[in-house]
């Protein structure tokens, strides 16, 4: 078998959908690990596994905090232009009565913890995607629009899931290409604020997709917007 | 400027131009529909500067490997293929073991076939994933050249990744 050549290395590492798995090619040599720094995007994926760990005292000390992970990955990338992070599936299925959880170490959105590692890479991220974990983040309402807007000034793409947002302080992204709200709860006087502000054509879908099995009234199940040329900056 | 070899056959009616593309390796010929060929910018560019004669010499891919990436070529080269029908294609002509495909990704690279690098290449991707470094190893055709203290260090500082694996 011919070697590989390292940019050829860098187009396979740069598919792998998980960080885990560059993290271990990143240990099997210095001449992978040298290529595996190269890699633009981060995609870490919380598993049921390692947050039933990290529930139980007795296996706590076997597993690194989750936004550990992520927060140490991101202080060590030079080149990330993508971050994407969420719980796995599993987790995603669980509701507020099936567990009792008063921790915060899976929420996402919230803006103490997106503070610790944005800052460093807002700068040069076109891509952000954060898929909360509802059991924590359906009861803390999070600023994390109004941070991702003030600091992000090339950002493309925005996905925020399973989460409660506030739209306090969000300024327009001129640059946004596409904004994916999904499975997202926002007060009323919030979404009345995203509608006045230019949003007027996709109101409609905004309002047909309300959903009202979580008690509130005000809860968005999918909003996907793609922005057409010419309509940035006068979204918000 | 060298002069391009002018011995192509003067055809009385207008037919299909064909090229032969020859593996060096095994010296396996295969007659290919110039427009499926030209889908490689390679062979395209060879074939733009009249560099190519009738029998184009492919170095470094065998014959089982060129014949692949002339199937790829084909099937999209095919104005009437659906995308779905491509993409079921691809998924078949990538259905290999991980040393054709590693073959199979030098291939598309040097004959500069954009489609095929990207499908084979997320198809080692998909392959490396939840595998042990130990196999990543033998994957990429590397050595472990990591002195073990340095080993140590990087696998401390990615240790959180092998946390729940075998």
């Amino acid at each position: 078998m011919d070697d590989l050549p390292p940019p050829l290395i860098l187009e396979i590492l740069s598919r792998l959908s998980d960080s885990a798995d560059l993290a271990r090619c990143r240990v099997a040599s210095k001449a992978l690990n040298t290529v595996a720094a190269e890699v633009r995007s981060i995609n870490l994926y919380c598993s049921f596994d390692r947050y039933t760990k990290s529930r139980s005292p007795a296996t706590e000390s076997l597993v690194t905090p989750f936004k550990k992970i992520f927060t140490d990955l991101v202080s060590s990338s030079r080149l990330a232009e993508s971050v994407s992070l969420g719980v796995e599936k599993p987790l995603r299925g669980l509701s507020y009565d099936d567990v009792e959880d008063e921790s915060d170490n899976l929420h996402l959105t919230g803006v103490d913890f997106v503070a610790e590692w944005l800052p460093s890479v807002a700068g040069r991220l076109r891509s952000i995607s954060i898929s909360d974990f509802w059991i924590q983040s359906c009861w803390r309402r999070s600023e994390v629009l109004s941070l991702i807007s003030s600091c992000c000034h090339s950002l493309l793409e925005l996905e925020l899931k399973n989460a409660w947002l506030s739209v306090d302080g969000l300024i327009a992204m001129p640059m946004l290409t596409s904004l994916t709200l999904e499975y997202v709860r926002l007060d009323d006087e919030d979404l009345n604020k995203l509608c006045q502000n230019g949003l007027e054509g996709i109101v409609d879908l905004i309002e047909a997709r309300f959903m009202a099995s979580y008690g509130f009234a005000d809860f968005i199940t999918k909003l996907n917007v793609t922005f057409a040329p010419g309509f940035h900056g006068t979204w918000l | 400027m060298a002069s391009a070899p002018e011995n192509e056959k003067n055809a009385s009616a207008p037919e299909k131009k064909t090229l032969t593309l020859k593996s060096m390796i095994n010296n396996e010929e295969f007659v290919v529909d110039e427009h499926v060929a030209l889908q490689s910018v390679t062979i395209k560019n060879m074939v733009d500067s009249d560099c190519a004669g009738d029998v184009i010499p492919v170095p470094t891919i065998s014959g089982e490997i060129l014949a692949l990436v002339i199937e790829y070529c084909k099937n999209h080269a095919n104005p009437s293929a659906s995308e779905d029908d491509l993409k079921k294609a691809d998924a078949g002509i990538v259905a290999k073991d991980i040393y054709t495909l590693i073959d199979l990704v030098l291939a598309a690279n040097f004959l500069d076939i954009k489609g095929l690098l990207e499908v084979t290449s997320q198809k080692i991707a998909d392959s490396i994933k939840d595998l042990p470094h130990q196999d990543v190893r033998e994957i990429f055709g590397v050595e472990n050249d990591y002195t073990p203290e340095e080993e140590a260090a990087v696998r401390a500082e990615h240790d959180w990744a092998f946390e729940g694996f075998p």
